[in-house]
């Protein structure tokens, strides 16, 4: 049952849940992650983090940058710009995400995940989810961004190009032929 | 006479198109705009509270289209294109990646009729302001479903060149902004500032990520249960990561958004169902018939999922094959 409650999770299908306020299934979604890790080779987060960033939702909505982002968590986001994404899971509330930062120089490239923190309705607060896509990840995941880029459109039909994106390459990302 | 009415009535009904019919005009003027339009700006791109800004030129003369997008700050970078090759140059990695913009002659690359996107998102006349101390036109496009992201687009009054673009989620959620905070339009552009600044030296890296395009029924794969309004737009075999065989490239879109569908062999290896967000961009990775589908994306990640999971083997299977 955990293990379908994740998926579901996962797949935006549970509406309106409290998966991460269940000790158990924050547990097991904690494990799907470090499985994820393991798998490819990413660099371990502490196993409470999570913990850290439920507490953190009691305060006042709040950007969590982990001590290793010095210049990410220098840039506050433009006031009518969101200061979350939306994630994997269309879960009503509360949304934690971390991802990578994708465009920094690499001698910028946080080496820690970034979390930014928003919450709804008080109410709410106890809904949670958490994805993460760790720096380690990039260089394969930018190597699919930049060819998605260049072959699909931003906004199609305006002309706009999908490279008006910025997306920061590393060497060797794309094989040689 | 009744008839002669008839022609007349019509007559005032075709000049007096619904409202609807007004933002389908200016959406039609911007996509010309891009193309028959010199200018030359400065834009600043912004998504999660991050903004990059570059200097954009473009000029379109008897030989094509030229364009070239130089990074200000950020990761530096300059894009090059000339009609439908894109190079990208990155000067710190002393890299050019040589792609193929998306232009071409694809079964049904002329995705949707500007009607046909009235299907899926809701078309209206939007505020109008100044962008870049220009005179715009807002644009609003929300969607009809939960398989794609809204958008707001400014188009420069006089000439129909879009000067700001926004996606949102829902009203009050930008997603990301692509605006010019400068620009200057007209033939007045100097066809110099189209011209790389960088030069390939010997001791530069070049990655031809080109790939070969193949029809559709040589994919060896299909595509079932696409989002309502997605046709696929481009299918190549290309190469995608370093020391990986290469991956079959798929590409769909909706007239606004598009989605590419990496398509590799698995060869063995079991990926469990992954979703990631990548500032606007979504991820979703899942295994299919012993091949990995990555399906990335700036639509909402269940949109994804519905794309990569409807990838079916076609029989003979070929696909991920060098």
């Amino acid at each position: 049952m955990t293990n379908e409650r994740i998926s579901a999770w996962l797949d935006g299908e549970l509406q309106g849940g409290t998966v991460a306020a269940d000790a158990a299934t924050r547990e097991a979604c904690e494990a799907w992650w470090l499985i994820g890790d393991v798998m490819r080779r990413e660099k371990l987060l502490s196993p409470d983090f999570s913990l850290r960033v439920m507490q953190a939702l009691e305060n006042e909505p709040t950007v969590l940058a982990p001590r290793s982002a010095p210049v990410v968590a220098a840039e506050r986001p433009a006031a009518n710009m969101p200061r979350w994404m939306p994630v994997a899971a269309a879960v009503s509330g509360v949304v934690v995400v971390a991802w990578a930062m994708l465009g920094t120089r690499p001698d910028q490239r946080p080496a820690a995940e970034v979390a930014v923190v928003a919450k709804a309705a008080p109410a709410e607060r106890n809904v949670l989810a958490l994805v993460r896509a760790p720096a380690q990840q990039d260089d394969e995941t930018r190597a699919y961004l930049l060819a998605h880029q260049a072959n699909g459109r931003g906004v199609q039909m305006a002309g706009v190009s999908g490279y008006v994106r910025p997306v920061s390459f590393d060497q060797g990302l794309v094989a040689s032929r | 006479m009744r008839s002669l009415c008839f022609v007349a009535l019509m007559g005032v009904v075709g000049m007096s198109p619904a409202f609807a019919g007004d933002a389908l005009t200016w959406l039609h003027r911007m996509n010309q705009a891009s193309r028959s339009t010199n200018f030359a700006g400065v834009y600043v791109y912004e998504s999660g509270g991050r903004s990059e800004s570059a200097r954009i030129t473009h000029v379109t003369d008897g030989s094509g289209q030229q364009e070239r997008l130089e990074s200000l700050d950020g990761a530096q970078r300059e894009v090059i294109r000339f009609n439908d090759e894109v190079k990208t140059f990155l000067p710190s990695e002393r890299l050019v990646v040589i792609d193929r913009a998306a232009t071409g002659s694809f079964p049904g690359r002329l995705v949707a009729t500007m009607g046909g996107l009235s299907d899926f998102y809701v078309i209206r006349m939007g505020e109008t302001g100044k962008v870049a101390s220009r005179d715009a036109q807002a644009i609003r496009l929300e969607p009809r479903d939960d398989m794609r992201y809204g958008h707001e687009l400014w188009a420069d009054v006089g000439t129909g060149l879009l000067l700001k673009a926004r996606m949102l989620k829902s009203s009050a959620e930008v997603i990301e902004q692509f605006a010019y905070s400068e620009i200057q339009i007209g033939p007045q552009v100097d066809r110099e500032r189209v011209k790389a600044r960088y030069s390939r030296g010997s001791d530069w890296k070049v990655i031809n990520a080109r790939g070969v395009d193949l029809r559709p029924e040589d994919a060896g794969w299909a595509f079932n249960g696409l989002p309502p309004g997605f046709r696929q737009i481009s299918l190549s075999r290309r190469p995608i990561r370093k020391d990986a065989p290469e991956a079959l490239h798929a590409v769909f879109s909706d007239g606004l958004a598009s989605v590419s569908v990496f398509i590799e062999p698995g060869g063995g290896r079991s990926v469990p169902p992954t979703h990631n967000l990548l500032g606007p961009v979504s991820m979703y990775r899942s295994t299919r018939a012993d091949a990995v589908v990555t399906a990335v994306g700036e639509v909402p990640p269940v949109a994804l999922k519905r794309i990569a999971e409807g990838v079916t083997p076609a029989n003979p299977p070929v696909a991920g094959k060098n």
